[in-house]
C-alpha cells in the first residue's frame, strides 16, 4: 500500500517544480495516506484496493491543491482586511474617549483641570499597545534590541501617567518618587527580558540592577524617613559588594569552564531544482 | 565532626516534593524468582550501590529558598528486610510492604524486603519517586542482577550511573536549532482542564494504601498484541483506547464527552546514550491524549485515540514542553514561592495512564534464577486522581492500580478491571482474522 501510495504522489508532485518545500508537503502527504488507510482498516474495511481508493480521494482535488501551495510558496501573501477593521477599531475608540472627555467636562462631572487625564491616559495606552504588538513581531524574528528599546519607552509612558494621576488626584506627598520606582522597573524588566533571550550581556546586566535597584531604594526610604541614612548606606554598598563578589565567581567559573566543542549548525538544504525532490523518501 | 555533604535538590526534586499533594511519591516493584536469592551478596550490592548513589541515602531539607538533599550515614539493615514467610500470607507480606511510604527526612530513600517462601524468593522495592523515576527503576533493577550475577561468579563489580541529575539533559539529543526551541517551549500542558473522574468513595482518613492488581494472561495479550502488530498500532495505543473505552462505561461518562487522559512518556528518548545517561533521576514527561466521545467499540476509539496521539508522536519536542516554565520559576523565585506559583499553575490529571513497559527477564535473573512474575507500579494517588500503570513480563500484561481508599474502592476497581477484561477480549473477538 505505501508503495502504492509513494507512487501516485511521484506522478503527482511532477505538476509543481521539485523544491525541498515540495519534498516535505510530499512526505507530509503520504504520512496523512497511511493514517487515513490505518483508520480504515481498524474501522473494519478490508479490500485494500477500497482502501487506496478511499484514501486518495480523501485528499479532494489533489492536482488543484499542489498548484495552490505552490503559488502559495511563490506569492506574496494577500492583503486581508486586518488594517481596515483596526482603522475603523482606532477611530471607534479616538470617538469614544472624546466624547467620554467632553461630557464629563462639559457636565462638571470632572473639573476641566484633570479631565485632560481621559484623554492622556487611552492615548499612553494606544501608544504602548502598538510598541508592544511591534515589539513582539520583531522579536520574533529573534532581534531583541528594539523591543527593548519599545519596553523602556512603555515603561516610561505608564510611569509618567501613574505619576500625573498620584499628583493630580490623590495628592501624595512622594508622587515623584514614581520616576525612581520607574527606573528600577525598568532594569528588573530589561535584566528578566535578558535572561530569556540568553544575552550575554544579561549576567552583568543583573548586577549593574542589584546596585542601581539597592542605592534608589536607598534614596527612596531615606526620603520618606522609613529608613535612617545611617546605617541604611549599608544596603547599596552591600549590594555593590555581592554584585563585585557574584561577578568575581563568575569570572573564575567562566576562566574553569572547558571550552565545548562548537556544534556546527545544520546546513541548510539546498532549493534548487533537483530530481531527488520529486522521488527522495 | 565531619560536615554533612549537601546535594543540590534537582528541578525534578521538587516537582516530585510538590506532588506530595496528590500522591504517596513512592515508586514499586514486585519481581517473583524460581529459586532463594544469596542475602550476603545482595546485601554487598545494595551498600555498593547506595554508597555509589549519594542521593539514596540522604534526607531532603524543605528550605524556604532552595531546598536540598543532606547525605546520612545508613547500615545495610535501614534498606533491606529478611523475612520466611508462608506461602498463604506472601501476597499479605508483600502488599504490607509495598504499601508503605518513605517518609523525606528518612536517612535512606530506598527499601527492599526479600519474602522467602517455600524455596522461592520474592523480591520487593520501593523508592522515592523524588530519587528516581520508573525508567530508572527499570535500570537500577537491571543493574543490581548484574552487579549481583558478578559477584557471585567471582568478579564484584559496582557498575551503576553516577553522573549529572540534572533536568536539561532532555535537550542533549537536539540540534542547536531545535535546543533553542525547546528551551522557550513555556506552554502549561497541564492546564487541559478535564473534571471527569474515576468514581470512588468519598476520602475517609481510615482509608489505606493499595496497590490492586489484574493480570492479561500471555493467549490474550498475545493476540491483542498481534492484532495491534496488523493495524501497525502499539500496545501503549491499544492499551489507551481499551482503557478510554473502559473508563466511559464504568465512569458513566455521557458518549459525546470529550475526555482527556495523559500518557506518560519516557523523555530519555531525547537524551544522548538513552538511559545509560547521566545519573539515577526522573526525566517523565506527558502527552495528552484526548478522545471527542466514545466509540460504539474499540475499533472505532483505536481511531479517536490515534488521532489524538499522532499529534504528540509526531511533534519532536513530544514531553518537553513546561519544562522551561518550570525552571523559570524555580530559578527567579525563592522555592517556597515557587511552590506556590506551581501549585496553583499547575492541574494535576484525574486520570492518567503509564505504561512502564517490558520487563527483561533475561537482565533481571539472579544467576540462574528465572523471573517468573513480577509488575512495576507509580505512586499511590490520593483520592480522586488515580492512574493505570502497565508492565509487561514473559508475555503476560500486568494492570495496576494503586490508590488510598477502602474495601468499597477496592471492588470499584476490580469491577473497573473486569470491563478492560471484557472490552480486550471484545476486540479480539472483533479483530480475531488477525489475531493468530
Amino acid at each position: 500500500m505505501t508503495e502504492r501510495f509513494k507512487k501516485y504522489l511521484e506522478q503527482e508532485f511532477r505538476a509543481i517544480p521539485p523544491t525541498k518545500g515540495a519534498m516535505d508537503y510530499r512526505k507530509a502527504t503520504l504520512v496523512r495516506l497511511e493514517e487515513y488507510a490505518q483508520d480504515a482498516r481498524i474501522k473494519g474495511m478490508t479490500d485494500e484496493d477500497a482502501i487506496y481508493n478511499l484514501a486518495i480521494d480523501s485528499l479532494g482535488d489533489f492536482r488543484s491543491t499542489l498548484i495552490a501551495f505552490n503559488a502559495e510558496l511563490t506569492d506574496r501573501p494577500k492583503r486581508n482586511n486586518r488594517r481596515l477593521f483596526t482603522a475603523i477599531a482606532t477611530a471607534v475608540t479616538v470617538l469614544i474617549v472624546l466624547g467620554l472627555y467632553l461630557v464629563t467636562s462639559l457636565l462638571h462631572l470632572v473639573p476641566w483641570s484633570t479631565s485632560w487625564l481621559i484623554l492622556v491616559g487611552p492615548l499612553f495606552a494606544a501608544i504602548i499597545s502598538l510598541l508592544t504588538l511591534n515589539g513582539i513581531s520583531i522579536a520574533k524574528r529573534k532581534s531583541y534590541v528594539v523591543p527593548r528599546v519599545f519596553l523602556v519607552i512603555s515603561i516610561v509612558l505608564a510611569s509618567t501617567f501613574v505619576f500625573l494621576v498620584l499628583l493630580m488626584l490623590t495628592r501624595l506627598p512622594y508622587a515623584w518618587f514614581t520616576f525612581l520606582a520607574m527606573v528600577i522597573v525598568i532594569f528588573l524588566s530589561d535584566t528578566l527580558i535578558g535572561f530569556l533571550t540568553k544575552s550575554k550581556l544579561a549576567f552583568l546586566e543583573s548586577q549593574a540592577t542589584l546596585i542601581i535597584t539597592s542605592a534608589l531604594l536607598y534614596v527612596m526610604l531615606g526620603i520618606a524617613h522609613v529608613m535612617p541614612w545611617h546605617p541604611g548606606w549599608l544596603l547599596p554598598a552591600l549590594a555593590a559588594i555581592a554584585a563585585v563578589a557574584a561577578l568575581i565567581v563568575m569570572l573564575i567559573h567562566r576562566s574553569n569552564k572547558k571550552k565545548a566543542p562548537k556544534v556546527k549548525k545544520s546546513e541548510l538544504k539546498p532549493t534548487t531544482v533537483d530530481e531527488k525532490f520529486y522521488t527522495e523518501w | 565532626m565531619k560536615k554533612k555533604q549537601k546535594i543540590k535538590a534537582e528541578l525534578w526534586d521538587k516537582m516530585q516534593y510538590l506532588f506530595r499533594n496528590y500522591y504517596d511519591r513512592m515508586v514499586h516493584a514486585v519481581l517473583y524468582y524460581d529459586g532463594l536469592i544469596d542475602i550476603p551478596t545482595l546485601k554487598t550490592i545494595l551498600v555498593g550501590t547506595t554508597e555509589k548513589v549519594p542521593v539514596l541515602h540522604s534526607s531532603f531539607h524543605d528550605s524556604a529558598i532552595d531546598p536540598y538533599w543532606v547525605v546520612e550515614p545508613y547500615v545495610v539493615d535501614d534498606i533491606l528486610t529478611i523475612k520466611e514467610v508462608d506461602k498463604d500470607a506472601l501476597e499479605e507480606e508483600i502488599e504490607s510492604f509495598i504499601t508503605q511510604c518513605i517518609p523525606v527526612e528518612s536517612h535512606v530513600q530506598f527499601k527492599m524486603a526479600i519474602f522467602n517462601s517455600e524455596g522461592k524468593s520474592t523480591l520487593c522495592m520501593i523508592v522515592n519517586h523524588m530519587c528516581f523515576d520508573g525508567g530508572d527503576f527499570k535500570y537500577f533493577l537491571k543493574r543490581l542482577a548484574r552487579n549481583y550475577n558478578s559477584a557471585i561468579s567471582g568478579t564484584p563489580v559496582i557498575d551503576i550511573k553516577t553522573g549529572t541529575r540534572s533536568y536539561d539533559q532532555v535537550y542533549t539529543k537536539l540540534d542547536d536549532e531545535d535546543k533553542e526551541v525547546a528551551k522557550n517551549l513555556y506552554k502549561n500542558i497541564s492546564q487541559v482542564k478535564d473534571e471527569h473522574y474515576f468514581p470512588l468513595t468519598p476520602d475517609h482518613p481510615s482509608d489505606k494504601s493499595m496497590i490492586n492488581r489484574s493480570k492479561v494472561d500471555r493467549e490474550t495479550f498475545d493476540k491483542f498484541r498481534r492484532i495491534g502488530k496488523h493495524y501497525g498500532v502499539t500496545v501503549n495505543d491499544l492499551m489507551l483506547a481499551v482503557y478510554m473505552h473502559s473508563l466511559y462505561e464504568f465512569g458513566g461518562y455521557p458518549e459525546t464527552d470529550t475526555v482527556t487522559i495523559p500518557c506518560m512518556v519516557d523523555l530519555r528518548r531525547h537524551i544522548e546514550g538513552g538511559e545509560e545517561a547521566g545519573g539515577l533521576t526522573n526525566h517523565t514527561g506527558f502527552m495528552q491524549c484526548s478522545v471527542e466521545g466514545v466509540g460504539a467499540n474499540v475499533n472505532e476509539t483505536l481511531v479517536k485515540v490515534l488521532q489524538s496521539v499522532r499529534k504528540s508522536k509526531q511533534d519532536k519536542y513530544m514531553g518537553l514542553y513546561s519544562l522551561p516554565l518550570l525552571k523559570l520559576a524555580y530559578t527567579i523565585l525563592p522555592y517556597a514561592i515557587s511552590e506556590i506559583a506551581i501549585k496553583i499553575g499547575y492541574l494535576n490529571p484525574l486520570i492518567g495512564m503509564s505504561n512502564i513497559g517490558v520487563l527483561d527477564p533475561v537482565a533481571l535473573s539472579l544467576n540462574g534464577l528465572n523471573l517468573v512474575d513480577g509488575f512495576m507500579t507509580g505512586a499511590v494517588k490520593y483520592k480522586p486522581y488515580m492512574q493505570l500503570a502497565l508492565t509487561s513480563l514473559n508475555g503476560e500484561l500486568t494492570m495496576t492500580i494503586a490508590i488510598r481508599g477502602n474495601d468499597e474502592d477496592k471492588k470499584a476497581v476490580e469491577r473497573f478491571f473486569e470491563i478492560i477484561h471484557r472490552n480486550i477480549a471484545d476486540f479480539i473477538e472483533h479483530n480475531k482474522q488477525y489475531a493468530e
